[in-house]
């Protein structure tokens, strides 16, 4: 069951724009103010070099599973340590989806929704779609992908004439000290692409266009930026009182009227694009603690994983502020080892066993 | 293991979970539509009489035919949710604020300060951030009354109203976002369109809209008068500063302000006593078609300059003159001579002075010149804002105009 | 064999229990006894007459020739004038010649029977079929003939890559079934696959070719259509030209295609006769036309009882002043006419035609109009369960299962309002997105995203530009540009 290259680059362009329209923008705005768009802009393309770098483990991974090719790097304990903290990397970004869906859909569509009857349907669209496998899920968002972009453009578009362009100014006004803080404060909204290392082994590069990957990764910065600008152009000072950037944008596209029709169908389709990437990483989750407790078949570890979304919608709405667990020290360390250590340490590790290995062949010889 | 795991089937989690979504939301196929269980509320109006807060909520109700029928419920308690309370046993169901399009403070409210009920508003209650904020005179229920009256006329719908206003009042939109804006930034100006409720047999002279009789809609809040009310608005605003209402502007003022703003593109200009050769003791008018003032901002040593050149493209719309001059008919090739340009000018630059001294008089910056130093000039203008407050640095910021005036074609 | 026919003609009628159709007739052929045994209703007299009986009775008594000649061959070389004569081994084979229309000719002492192909041809006129109506275009259609049907295909297809295979299918029935496809287009595999799949088919009879589809498809349990289907042979031609493969029933005048894709039943025959820029904009409608038809009145549902506060004030005080007084819950109102328009649908369909035009009046206008001015339905739900209706027949191949997603839809706006929606109809993408049949993808070419196949989806480029086939549909993949194309590159 192999996706091929397009597909892989869909996910990435999805998976880069999933967390950036909810909470994130009015978030940032706390900590960096005007200047958040540089900390989003500049992670982003971080984020887009590192896809680039995993995209050629992958390829140097040939037919080997991510396990595999750790072992094959790593050995086979640093491997299953490595599987654990992305287990844990892949649970923090699908309670951040799940959660964030929830408040998006409650704020946004219901006046009074019980958290029951939002995480049932959830759970049961997770485990049919990852049950399905990632081909599935990449197909699905192969077709929503397009109305996802059309969608948010129009928004920003339509906004867009109500943007303050002194909003930005002034540029860097208390240093850039505010914005390492930030942009350190909410990694764990960035370094999506980390689900690409459960797809080792799964993708078939052999009809990919060169630039493929590139188009979708710009297009994903170029529409995060549009929003993000909009987004602090119209709201300025009062952004981190808005949690949902992309409803909040479009409830002021349109005059003084509610969100026009056009808006409340992106506001759904999003809604959609959301569940997609909940099962994208479910399913990660899923292959990572397949490989990390060496389990063969996929049963438990779904389970496990439907467990978890439905224990997080039942905290989540009693007693734990989301925020408060995304924004910890903690996600941001783990995301910095998943996403920006990790890469770089599996590329020395195949370096090194590559020599060891040309040198073992050459006493052979 | 193998039986564990057949018993955990994904096929037969499907199955439980769908059981299980059916068996607690099979009680919703009865549901009634949920606007037969909660009264929309189109618009809100409050007020604080005799230390009680008063709420006045504008109901839609079903009624013959595709008008729409609104309906007046008041309540009123010690606090802003016992109001909620009291208006919703009043109607007899929840309140739902989603379709609440405007919403209406009473000067009492406004002295005291708009912005915990604002805040009760948006973040309990749900009312959109694009809702219209309004400052009213006069009682509670008769503007009430007057706003869903009004809103029986479906061409003359106060939200499209108050979106002509947006021409001529100085708010940028003139909604809870953009108060909350202004709020929320150094300066704490928030403005609000003013409106006024005048009983017929009073005289008056800007009509917006008549209304007929009441409501009539059976509650026991709008039953008894049976004057006309008329609905005033004559483009007057209230200045709310950290939120209380601290002055109201004179529709002449909220002209001379308007210079200053570049998303009000309407007005018009009278200029007296223009002589030359083709004006004769006239009083020219124009209607400015095009406005734009491009403002800069710099620092003459440590003082603050603020540079506004004004281009404005201004028709002449009636010129008044009574003893016209014999070659008047070239004012077909030209009615923008020099002389009138000359005058253009003068009256323009005096309603910006004027506009400037009342400002610094009142301190409150309708100019936005905080914003553009602080924006363009942020080093500079930190430094000299140590040296005084934010309400009194328009005192010592220096103003030069410059005005541009073009004829249409 | 080498019996007396006779007593071949007794063993033969012994096996048909006598059967009163099974007719016979005796006569001298060179002094030995001939029978000639047929099923009268399904033998052409005139043809009997003058191939058979005409030849037989006026053939010399004894030439030079003849007496030389064994009498089987003389039969066959000299006297009878049929088109094809079938020599016939043992009596079963016989039986069943006889069963499919032939007349069989037992003579004294030979060792094989006889068979001529005398069958008589009862069938409907070649028709348009009306749920594949065009404009401008062909009218042929099918009918329930297999003769007919691959005399029609024959005559658009003049090359020697048509393959036919035929089969008998249905132990008690023998039903002809006909694999037909294109040797150079088709994929082999799935040829082989097809095949095998109908030979296995152990089943009384077939009646017609939508009982071999549950045979054929993949999840024979899904509501999805897996298996397409052609009524005309433009169609049908068509899609073999793409690398399907048609299946061809006798008694039955809907040929079974496969490989399917969803995107299939968007595109009509009419698509490739007219502009291309209209096709564009037409494809599209049917594309909303089908969202609509489904998810609309569970919108609908979700909207009154959850979601009010998304409708514009305006559309709103409508939806208000006209349910106002209903005594049913939305969802039970929607039922009630989702359900009504079913019965009326069914009713229609098998009413005499003249009751046709009276009961479109009763239903939609008495039913409709008193059940509003009786206050039992809002004018809204009346629009949108109408709308819906109607719109389903814009695909009329997929309306029974765009009534059960209706149904889905409105149980689950009603539980759930529109995220459930909204969940829904990903599970609906999900679940299609998962089907894969014959080596086909079922949303090809949009998941997976096929760019050759882009020119025939929603946009149809001109037939000159149509170069390659599709590449989402499993066929030959070594000869995927169309013959006669590779030449047009060069202008």
């Amino acid at each position: 069951m192999k996706i091929n290259y397009r597909q892989l680059s869909i996910l990435v362009f999805m998976s880069f724009i999933a967390l950036k329209f909810l909470a994130l923008p009015g978030l940032m705005y706390v900590d960096s103010a005007n200047m958040s768009w540089l900390v989003t802009l500049v992670l982003m393309i971080v984020d887009g070099i590192y896809v680039f770098l995993i995209l050629d483990l992958m390829k140097k991974c040939g037919q080997k599973n991510i396990f595999e090719f750790l072992c094959y790097c790593l050995g086979p304990v640093l491997a299953r340590a490595f599987m654990a903290v992305l287990v844990v990397k892949y649970a923090l970004v699908v309670a951040n989806i799940s959660k964030g869906l929830e408040f998006f859909v409650v704020e946004n569509f219901y006046n009074d929704l019980k958290w029951l009857v939002f995480v049932l349907p959830l759970i049961l669209l997770t485990n049919f779609m990852v049950y399905k496998g990632i081909r599935n899920i990449a197909r699905v968002n192969e077709i929503i992908v397009w109305p996802v972009l059309f969608g948010c453009i129009y928004i920003a578009l339509k906004s867009i004439s109500g943007v303050d362009l002194f909003n930005f100014l002034p540029f860097f006004k208390d240093g850039v000290a505010p914005l390492f803080s930030s942009g350190f404060n909410h990694l764990s909204w960035f370094g999506s692409s980390g689900f690409m290392f459960m797809l080792f082994g799964k993708v078939d590069f052999s009809n990919g266009k060169k630039y493929t990957m590139l188009k979708y990764i710009f297009l994903a910065i170029a529409l995060t930026m549009l929003m993000h600008v909009v987004f602090y152009g119209l709201f300025d000072v009062t952004s981190p009182t808005h949690s949902f950037c992309l409803s909040d944008i479009s409830q002021f596209s349109s005059g003084h009227s509610s969100i026009d029709e056009l808006s409340w169908l992106v506001v759904s389709l999003w809604v959609t694009a959301q569940a997609v990437q909940l099962a994208l990483f479910s399913f990660c989750m899923m292959q990572a603690i397949k490989y990390t407790f060496n389990i063969k078949n996929d049963v438990f570890p779904i389970l496990f994983v439907l467990i978890y979304i439905f224990t997080w919608s039942f905290i989540g709405e009693n007693t734990v502020r989301l925020e408060v667990v995304f924004l910890s020290a903690f996600s941001s360390i783990i995301t910095i080892l998943v996403q920006y250590i990790l890469p770089i340490i599996i590329y020395i590790g195949y370096a090194v066993n590559n020599v060891k290995r040309k040198k073992g062949a050459k006493c052979k010889s | 293991m193998q039986k564990l795991k057949s018993f955990f089937s994904p096929r037969k989690i499907v199955v439980v979970i769908l059981l299980l979504v059916l068996g607690i939301t099979v009680p919703k196929l009865n549901a009634p539509a949920m606007s037969d269980t909660e009264a929309i509320v189109t618009m809100l109006c409050m007020d604080k009489q005799e230390d009680k807060i008063v709420m006045s909520a504008t109901v839609l109700s079903p009624g013959p035919d595709n008008i729409a029928n609104y309906q007046v419920f008041t309540g009123a308690g010690n606090t802003l949710g016992d109001a909620v309370e009291a208006t919703s046993l009043a109607i007899g169901k929840e309140m739902g604020f989603a379709q609440c399009e405007v919403m209406a403070f009473g000067e009492n409210l406004c002295d005291e300060g708009i912005m915990d009920t604002l805040d009760f508003m948006t973040r309990t209650k749900k009312v959109g951030r694009n809702a219209f904020l309004i400052c009213f005179g006069g009682d509670i229920n008769d503007f009430s009354e007057a706003l869903s009256n009004l809103n029986k006329e479906k061409s003359l719908k106060l939200e499209l109203i108050m979106n002509f206003d947006k021409r001529y009042i100085l708010s940028k939109e003139g909604n809870i976002e953009s108060f909350y804006i202004g709020y929320f930034n150094d300066t704490s100006l928030g403005i609000m369109p003013k409106v006024s409720i005048k009983n017929s047999e009073e005289d008056n002279a800007i009509e917006v809209a008549a209304s007929g009789q009441t409501s009539g809609s059976g509650s026991e809040q709008n039953s008894g008068t049976q004057e006309k009310k008329y609905f005033i608005n004559d483009g007057s605003v209230s200045i709310f500063k950290k939120g209380k209402r601290v002055l109201d502007v004179s529709p002449e003022q909220v002209k001379k302000i308007n210079y200053f703003v570049n998303n009000s593109q309407q007005g018009t200009i009278e200029v007296q006593d223009v002589t030359d050769s083709i004006y004769n003791h006239a009083n020219v008018v124009m209607d400015i078609v095009r406005k734009k003032n491009k403002i800069s901002v710099s620092f003459e040593g440590n003082t603050p300059v603020f540079k506004s050149n004004i281009e404005l493209v201004v028709f002449v719309e009636q010129v008044l003159e009574k003893e016209p001059q014999k070659n008047m008919l070239k004012r077909n090739n030209d009615f923008l001579t020099p002389a009138v340009i000359e005058k253009v000018k003068q009256k323009v630059i005096e309603d910006m002075q004027a506009c400037v001294d009342f400002c610094r008089q009142n301190k409150i910056d309708m100019l936005q010149a905080y914003k553009h130093f602080s924006k363009l000039t942020p080093n500079k203008f930190e430094e000299y804002m140590r040296t005084t407050t934010v309400d009194e640095f328009l005192s010592g910021v220096k103003f030069t105009f410059d005005v541009k005036v073009t004829n249409e074609y | 064999m080498l019996v007396d026919a006779e007593k071949l003609k007794l063993q033969i009628e012994s096996k048909l229990h006598n059967s009163s159709d099974l007719k016979s007739r005796s006569v001298q052929f060179f002094g030995s006894n001939c029978v000639i045994m047929y099923i009268a209703d399904i033998t052409d007299n005139v043809l009997f007459n003058q191939t058979l009986i005409f030849p037989l009775m006026n053939f010399p008594l004894e030439t030079d020739e003849s007496k030389n000649k064994d009498k089987i061959t003389l039969l066959k070389q000299k006297v009878l004038l049929n088109q094809e004569v079938i020599e016939y081994l043992t009596v079963d084979e016989a039986i069943s010649g006889v069963l499919t229309g032939k007349t069989i000719i037992l003579l004294d002492k030979a060792n094989k029977i006889l068979g001529c192909d005398l069958e008589l041809i009862t069938t409907r006129p070649v028709m348009e079929p009306p749920t594949s109506v065009v404009i401008k275009g062909p009218r042929e259609g099918f009918n329930e003939s297999i003769k007919n049907n691959l005399a029609l295909i024959r005559k658009r297809v003049r090359t020697p890559d048509l393959v036919v295979q035929l089969m008998e299918i249905g132990e008690l029935t023998k039903t002809q079934v006909g694999v037909v496809y294109f040797d150079s287009v088709a994929d082999k595999s799935i040829v082989k696959e097809i095949t095998k799949r109908l030979k296995a088919i152990k089943i009384d009879g077939v009646l017609d070719a939508h009982y071999l589809i549950s045979y054929l498809q993949k999840k024979p349990k899904s509501l999805f259509k897996q298996i397409g289907d052609a009524e005309k042979p433009d169609i049908l031609v068509g899609k073999m030209l793409e690398g399907r493969i048609g299946i061809l029933v006798d008694g039955s005048p809907i040929v079974l295609t496969v490989p399917f894709v969803l995107i299939e039943d968007l595109q009509n025959s009419d698509d490739y006769y007219s502009q291309p820029i209209r096709v564009m904009l037409v494809r599209i409608l049917r594309l909303l036309g089908v969202i609509m038809a489904v998810v609309l009145p569970g919108v609908y549902v979700a909207l009154e009882i959850y979601h009010y506060k998304i409708l514009p004030t305006e559309f709103l005080v409508t939806i208000m002043n006209t349910t106002q007084g209903i005594p049913f819950s939305p969802f039970v109102e929607i039922l009630f006419l989702v359900v009504l328009f079913e019965i009326l649908y069914e009713a229609n369909l098998r009413m005499p035609q003249y009751f046709g035009m009276a009961m479109s009046i009763v239903g939609a206008l008495i039913l409709g109009e008193t059940t509003v001015n009786a206050g039992l339905v809002s004018p809204p739900a009346v629009m949108i369960v109408a709308l819906s209706g109607i719109t389903f027949y814009i695909i009329p191949s997929q309306a029974a299962q765009f009534s059960v997603l209706r149904l889905c839809a409105v149980v689950i706006g009603a539980c759930l309002g529109l995220y459930g929606m909204l969940i829904f109809c990903v599970f609906i993408l999900s679940y299609l997105s998962s089907f894969d049949s014959y080596k086909t993808a079922y949303l090809a070419p949009t998941a997976p995203y096929i760019d050759n196949d882009q020119q025939d989806l929603f946009k149809r480029v001109n037939i000159k530009e149509m170069k390659k086939r599709p590449k989402s549909i499993a066929n030959n993949k070594h000869n995927l540009t169309r013959r006669g194309r590779e030449d047009d590159d060069e202008n």
